[in-house]
């Protein structure tokens, strides 16, 4: 079994493919340009893909990556070469030989957010309000759970890192790492809406524009280090 | 707001990106003209349409031309562009329709005609023809309806009346002296009127008797008394789409197309398409062949569709799937036929097709009984209708859907117990003949629409079945399909109604359209948008009453709305179908001899 790992890049427009579209683009293009596929089995076969960490419609990413099965070696080169629509680049490609899906490992993601507000901010002391934000005893906010129903989620220890990048009239850019895996995961979205929140200006908030920057793993020593450093040896 | 905050906060964004693989992107020059196509309804619905792909490809293979494309902003969209006054745009560049020197609109279904107000209106261009300047898009519009342009004729400028291919590049011809400024748009509007296939509605005025009955059309200027209908005459050689835009969004058909053939020799009595397309033209094996690799290694579809009006028929149909799934199979390609017909069905095709994907199976025995399908001259017999559920139980399927229309001519309670007969018919059999390993249960799936009376189909002059008649019957097959077995969906009579009156109106419906759509009325065609009440009191506000065009009875040497397009037909051909037809008595496919329809005479010279 192969397995050729892509990272490419999910910006401009076709941050609002859904994770469906992306998946079904990607087949078609590796249809019509003969990658040759392993399918499943059974009455109606699909290309063996895997993402990681689907993103959310209107997100855009610097690094995403996926995992496709091929039947036989092809040529980085002519992996590297395919073109994808304006806005979906692919910027490495390897063969990885994991029995573990290289996102089984995935304990982060860093995200920029832009945060556009109905009124001025700039002179609000963003800072230390972030400082007083994450010393709170507890702040919650209501999720749906797996099995439909609200419920009530502590996202402090969620946060690994929440700071200001950039700060004007409407404008905020904050940079955020957050927990994001199997052992479950805070929406950058959910953060925003919930520190403004937290002093009563969840109302003024006009959009949000996030960017998913890394996706990170835990090492042994409990540093969060690129999940792009494992390569091959995991 | 830009577009793009616009998309953060709308359903499936991908709709309105544009961007997908095999579209173009054009330098914008001082004489390239910009075409945008439009599809008065949702895009899923628009990118399953052949017409646009093959309209796209052809005038982007044009040097000056740059074809675009917009269709109808789902209503969270719509309401979020009035908000922020952000107006219709097309999804290639984003820009503004009204910067367009054409907009050409497809009209596949009456009830999108007020999503066509919806997009001017949205696009900041005026509704009517009279009142857009020179700046203003040039509004043209083709397809099925517009071989009854008159409903929306006070819209259009140009209608194009056939099959566009060869008529859209000649009317490059007269266009490009108008985009020069050599030439008005007044002196463009006459020489594209004289060009065959083309309709300019406003040199034409119609006029009415006292009763409202119309007379006919009065010329204003130099133009043709009639506007016969374009066809490829030479259609395996003809233009045939190579490649195809590949939609990210689950659009309805989302798989390669391929036409084998256009035109359909069965004369079924009901069907527009049948004598509209006419005359029957196949493409060649080895043309259709290569023509799917081209498609197939230029978009990655994995399903490939044999369209057709009864692709069943297509003269080489068996030979064909084997080599086709012979090719295909390793790669996991499936193939599918639609407008299977109960009286071709080859059990050896089906068989192939099932090879890499077993595909649902959907059948039209259209009526209840062999005399009310000897009525509209559909060729199926209970003998079909039993071979063909003995066939396909004994392969392993377990359901199938059959569709009928209510409300056809000549109809009784005993055709509308012949439905639920067919029906238990197909349990019973399936008890019969199923597989050993068959453990699920058979389920029958009955679909009934409602008969709209066509324009150039021998039923052109019949009345309508009325809202309360079309209920009566619907209520009757309830009480009829009662088999646990059974499932019995309908389609809406009010709507199908509506439809009616635009399918066979005149010229006094454009106020009619406009009203309604001032008051709210959009997406028609959906159930949950459609707004019945509204549109009532649009057609009172206008002083038009709906069963004029719908449950009157017309009279043979009625001049009738469309009677300004020759479509090749004859009318007399067409009288004596409908007299054939209240006899009960059938009509031949005209492969086997030629049924005198007139269309060799009138626009072909020679035999089909």
């Amino acid at each position: 079994m192969l397995t050729l790992r892509l990272v490419y890049t999910k910006e401009n427009y076709m941050k609002f493919l859904s994770h469906l579209e992306l998946m079904k683009l990607f087949e078609r293009i590796f249809r019509f340009h003969q990658l040759p596929l392993k399918y499943s089995e059974g009455f109606n076969p699909i290309p063996k893909m895997t993402f990681a960490a689907p993103l959310s419609v209107g997100y855009s990413s610097l690094r995403e990556v996926m995992e496709v099965q091929l039947s036989e070696q092809l040529p980085l080169e002519r992996v590297l070469a395919i073109q994808f629509p304006s806005g979906i680049k692919i910027i490495d490609a390897s063969y990885v030989n994991t029995k573990k899906s290289l996102m089984a490992h995935l304990s982060h993601a860093e995200y920029l957010i832009k945060v556009d507000m109905k009124k001025n901010i700039e002179q609000l002391p963003l800072k230390e309000w972030i400082e007083k934000f994450l010393n709170a005893e507890t702040v919650t906010i209501e999720k749906k759970g797996k099995n439909g129903k609200m419920r009530s989620l502590e996202i402090l220890p969620l946060i690994n890192r929440y700071e200001i990048v950039y700060q004007g009239e409407t404008e905020t850019i904050f940079r955020a790492v957050l927990q994001s895996g199997s052992q479950g995961s805070l929406n950058p979205e959910a953060l925003i809406e919930a520190f403004f929140g937290f002093y009563q200006m969840a109302h003024e908030i006009q959009t949000i524009q996030v960017e998913r920057r890394l996706l990170l793993f835990t090492d042994s020593d409990g540093q969060l280090k690129d999940i792009f450093s494992l390569k091959d040896d995991v | 707001m830009n577009l793009e905050a616009l998309l953060h906060q709308v359903e499936k964004p991908s709709r309105y990106i544009g961007g997908e693989i095999n579209t173009f992107s054009k330098e914008i020059g001082d004489d390239t003209i910009r075409f945008c196509f439009a599809f008065p309804d949702v895009y899923e619905v628009g990118m399953s349409h052949l017409g646009m792909q093959i309209i796209y490809s052809l005038l982007n293979q044009q040097k000056d031309v740059f074809c675009e494309r917009t269709f109808s902003p789902w209503p969270d969209m719509e309401a979020l562009m009035r908000e922020n006054h952000y107006k219709l745009f097309s999804l290639e560049t984003k820009s503004s329709i009204g910067d367009m020197d054409i907009l050409g609109f497809t009209l596949q279904y009456e009830l999108s005609y007020t999503n066509i107000l919806n997009m001017l209106n949205l696009s900041g261009i005026s509704l009517y023809s009279k009142d857009r300047h020179d700046r203003e898009p040039l509004i043209i519009a083709g397809g099925p309806c517009a071989y009854n342009p008159e409903p929306i004729a006070d819209f259009v400028d140009i209608f194009f009346i056939g099959e566009a291919e060869e008529v859209l590049l000649e009317f490059l011809e007269v266009y490009r002296p108008y985009k020069s400024g050599q030439i008005s748009k007044n002196e463009m509007l006459l020489k594209a009127a004289n060009i065959p296939g083309l309709y300019v509605p406003k040199f034409y005025q119609p006029t009415y008797d006292e009763s409202g009955i119309l007379l006919g059309y009065q010329r204003t200027e130099a133009v043709p008394e009639k506007i016969s209908k374009r066809f490829i005459r030479n259609f395996d050689e003809g233009f045939t789409l190579e490649t195809m835009i590949v939609p990210f969004a689950d659009i309805v058909h989302d798989r390669a197309m391929i036409e084998l053939f256009r035109g359909c020799t069965k004369g079924c009595r009901f069907c527009q398409a049948g004598m509209l397309y006419r005359p029957i033209r196949e493409r060649k094996p080895e043309t259709v062949i290569n023509t799917i690799d081209k498609i197939l290694s230029s978009t990655g579809f994995e399903e490939i569709s044999l369209t057709s009006l009864s692709t069943m028929d297509y003269s080489k149909i068996g030979p064909l799937v084997t080599d086709l799934v012979e090719k295909y199979e390793k790669e996991n390609i499936s193939l599918s036929l639609p407008s299977l017909r109960l009286d071709s069905f080859s059990i050896d095709v089906v068989k192939e097709i099932q090879k890499v994907k077993k595909t649902g199976l959907t059948f039209a025995p259209e009526a209840g009984t062999q005399r009310l399908r000897d009525v509209i001259n559909k060729g199926v017999t209970e003998a079909n209708i039993l071979d063909t559920y003995k066939n396909i139980f004994s392969l392993g399927w377990h359901r199938v859907k059959l569709y009928f229309m209510i409300g056809l001519p000549t109809e009784t309670t005993e055709d509308l117990d012949g439905i639920s007969e067919i029906a238990n018919l197909g349990t019973f059999t399936f008890k019969q003949v199923k597989p050993e390993y068959m453990k699920k249960s058979v389920q029958v799936t009955v679909s009934t629409s409602c008969f709209v009376p066509k324009p150039f189909t021998p039923f052109q002059w019949m009345a309508q079945e009325t809202v309360d008649g079309f209920y009566s019957k619907i209520n009757h097959l309830k009480t009829k399909l009662l088999n646990k077995k059974v499932v019995y969906n309908y389609h809406d009579p009010v709507t199908s109604v509506l439809e009616g009156v635009f399918a066979r109106g005149d010229r006094r419906l454009s106020k009619v359209i406009e009203t309604a759509y001032f008051k709210g009325c959009k997406f028609d065609g959906w159930a949950e948008f459609f707004k019945p009440k509204l549109w009532d009191e649009a057609l009172k506000e206008c002083g038009i009453d709906p069963d004029f065009y719908t449950s009157r009875e017309r009279s043979f040497d009625e001049f009738l709305p469309w009677d300004i397009i020759d479509a090749g037909i004859n009318k007399q051909y067409l009288i004596s179908e409908y007299q054939k037809a209240l006899n009960a008595d059938s009509t031949a496919d005209c492969r086997d001899g030629c049924t005198g329809c007139g269309l060799n005479v009138n626009l072909i010279g020679g035999p089909c």
